[in-house]
């Protein structure tokens, strides 16, 4: 008894690494998710790591076009979208139980179809500092038909990502009480929301972390690197591709 | 080893020396006295009892040496979680530096390492501290490898993963006797049930306490299991498993007592509350005499906290808004002492536990 449950641990081990290397060895055969080059822009050196030399690079990304940041409301995800995605927004926000009501909704595991904005942009007009391009445009429960409905895998990732809902009263950033409470869905996040960089496209990126952590970023910086993200049949990223970006040696302009 | 046969030598030597202490209280107040014949007779039955039971055992046969045996417990847990952090910090340090097809094999190879470590010690005969200790961290090395796994290929969490690492600390428990790493396991096999339940309705299966009731199944069941299955009673794993499944029952409820809208289902947060502090109760409530009824003191105490904490979460939300809040807690204080006073009563019933 006691070796057969040793020996099941020894297999759950075993087992669960093969598991997982065969299953990621098929996925990343087949690129549906979309494969793109990505920049600084997008993909961000980590501020601070201790010690460690395992680097992962953070993915900046915005909840919709002209959003500021991911605190911005995202349009395109309305009370429709919200119920394609599994939401019950049946109650009106000025219920007066509407906000429980919201507030025992789930957050939602979705697939996200990011979109990398302005691809010739980045070459005709290099000075929009290191604002990304890559913006959240749809979401959806079936990846195959988010796929149909956006099918350049160049230009469309298709990733998982949290959405939740968000019962408001009051204005997200001043805090004033709004006319009417409403109700928002949000991006609670994309997944995953980092990325590892494996030998040895980390070496390439080791002696900027450094420097970055020797010197402050200046203003209007250009990205200096590129690295080619593939997001594989499960939808899961991974890196295949880094290099330097060539830098012009032109003073900074103030966005 | 055998750890149960250890674990009954070494409370056996207690009782001995718990004998030997009132003896000698019994014949200082002329209660009970010995002839010299029998003194001496008790004295070497005792003597070659207690040699007997530390060269087949390693028990600690003196009070001292239990005592040193809990500073280098201390010591040794310090060192342990000393080696746990130098290994981490050493891989995070070197990580970058290392061949990418190495990364799964160092990850696969640290907590095969440590079951060998575990079945070495057994077969060394070891104490049970340490070998609980070399236990836990395989299984947290299991748990720290896993999620490194997911990091290093980017993977999305999985509700699988729970049942991963509840199986194999569950087996690592059972394997050697080893009840934390198998109250580990517990917990973690509770926690997939509560993230299939998760993922099945759309959710994100790391926001268990999202809709806790899917926990309450599989902590019924582990409660449940040394009744059904009396293979779930070896090595005094009935306790494990009772205490596991009464705190994988306890902790949701408390969260559906507190927020009654995270209710799968379909009245309002206000009922869901309500019904769930009475269910909090009861369940509190029921583990306290169910402990009373097995001798079980662990799980009477840990009953007697889970109906305290339901107890006050109820009062709260009948008293609170009204009452003065002096008088609140007044009451709340008069209440504890009113269930102080009947423990008390019923502690002289509480059945002696015969040991396992």
């Amino acid at each position: 008894m006691k070796r057969l449950a040793v020996l099941s641990a020894a297999a759950v081990v075993v087992a669960t690494h093969t598991w997982t290397h065969v299953a990621v060895s098929r996925n990343r055969g087949d690129a549906s998710g979309g494969q793109v080059e990505l920049t600084e822009r997008e993909l961000r050196l980590p501020g601070e790591s201790g010690e460690s030399t395992a680097l992962f690079l953070e993915f900046e990304w915005v909840p919709g076009a002209g959003a500021r940041d991911r605190l911005d409301a995202v349009p395109w995800l309305n009370s429709a979208k919200l119920g394609e995605l599994g939401f019950n927004c049946s109650v009106p926000a000025t219920q007066p139980d509407a906000r429980d009501f919201y507030r025992a909704q789930m957050t939602a595991l979705v697939f996200l179809v990011l979109e990398l904005e302005n691809q010739a942009g980045e070459l005709t007009h290099p000075n929009q500092g290191m604002r990304t391009r890559l913006v959240a445009v749809d979401a959806g429960r079936n990846p195959v038909r988010l796929r149909e409905k956006f099918p350049d895998p160049t230009r469309h990732l298709l990733s998982r990502g949290l959405v939740r809902l968000v019962f408001r009263d009051r204005a997200e950033r001043t805090g004033e009480p709004l006319a009417q409470p409403r109700v928002e869905g949000r991006i609670a996040a994309v997944l995953p929301g980092q990325i590892f960089v494996p030998p040895p496209h980390n070496q390439v990126l080791a002696g900027l972390l450094r420097r970055d952590r020797a010197e402050r970023d200046p203003p209007g910086r250009e990205p200096r690197y590129a690295v080619t993200v593939s997001w594989d049949a499960d939808y899961q990223p991974w890196i295949s591709g880094l290099r330097l970006l060539p830098q012009t040696n032109r003073e900074p302009t103030a966005r | 080893m055998d750890l149960s046969a250890r674990r009954q030598a070494q409370q056996r030597v207690d009782r001995i020396h718990a004998f030997q202490g009132e003896l000698s209280d019994l014949e200082r107040e002329h209660g009970l006295e010995l002839t010299p014949e029998q003194r001496a007779g008790l004295e070497e039955h005792h003597r070659r009892l207690l040699a007997e039971l530390t060269a087949r055992f390693d028990v600690d046969a003196t009070a001292s040496g239990k005592r040193i045996a809990w500073g280098m417990r201390v010591a040794s847990l310090l060192g342990g979680a000393a080696f746990c952090a130098a290994l981490v910090l050493f891989l995070h340090r070197i990580w970058g530096a290392l061949p990418a097809f190495t990364h799964p094999l160092i990850l696969a190879a640290i907590p095969l390492l440590l079951l060998a470590g575990v079945e070495l010690g057994f077969r060394r005969g070891i104490q049970p501290y340490f070998l609980t200790l070399l236990g836990t961290t395989a299984c947290g090395a299991f748990l720290v490898e896993l999620n490194a796994l997911g990091s290093v290929f980017n993977l999305v969490p999985s509700p699988h993963v729970f049942l991963a690492w509840g199986s194999f600390s569950v087996l690592v428990g059972y394997a050697y006797g080893l009840r934390m790493p198998l109250a580990a396991g517990l917990l973690l096999l509770c926690a997939y049930a509560a993230a299939l339940g998760v993922s099945a309705q759309g959710g994100f299966c790391s926001n268990l306490l999202d809709r806790p009731e899917w926990f309450l199944p599989a902590a019924a069941l582990c409660y449940a299991a040394p009744s059904l299955h009396g293979g779930c009673n070896r090595h005094d794993f009935g306790f494990v498993f009772r205490g596991c499944g009464a705190i994988a029952a306890l902790v949701p409820l408390l969260v559906l007592a507190l927020s009654g809208y995270h209710s799968l289902l379909p009245w309002s947060g206000r009922t869901m509350e309500m019904i769930y502090q009475l269910a909090g109760l009861g369940v509190s409530a029921g583990v306290i005499f169910h402990g009373f009824r097995l001798g079980r003191s662990g799980l009477v105490n840990l009953g007697a906290l889970a109906f305290v904490v339901f107890l006050y979460v109820k009062l709260h939300a009948w008293w609170w808004a009204w009452m003065p809040k002096y008088l609140f807690f007044l009451s709340i204080g008069l209440i504890l002492l009113l269930l102080f006073h009947l423990f008390r009563r019923l502690r002289p019933g509480l059945p002696r536990r015969t040991p396992p």
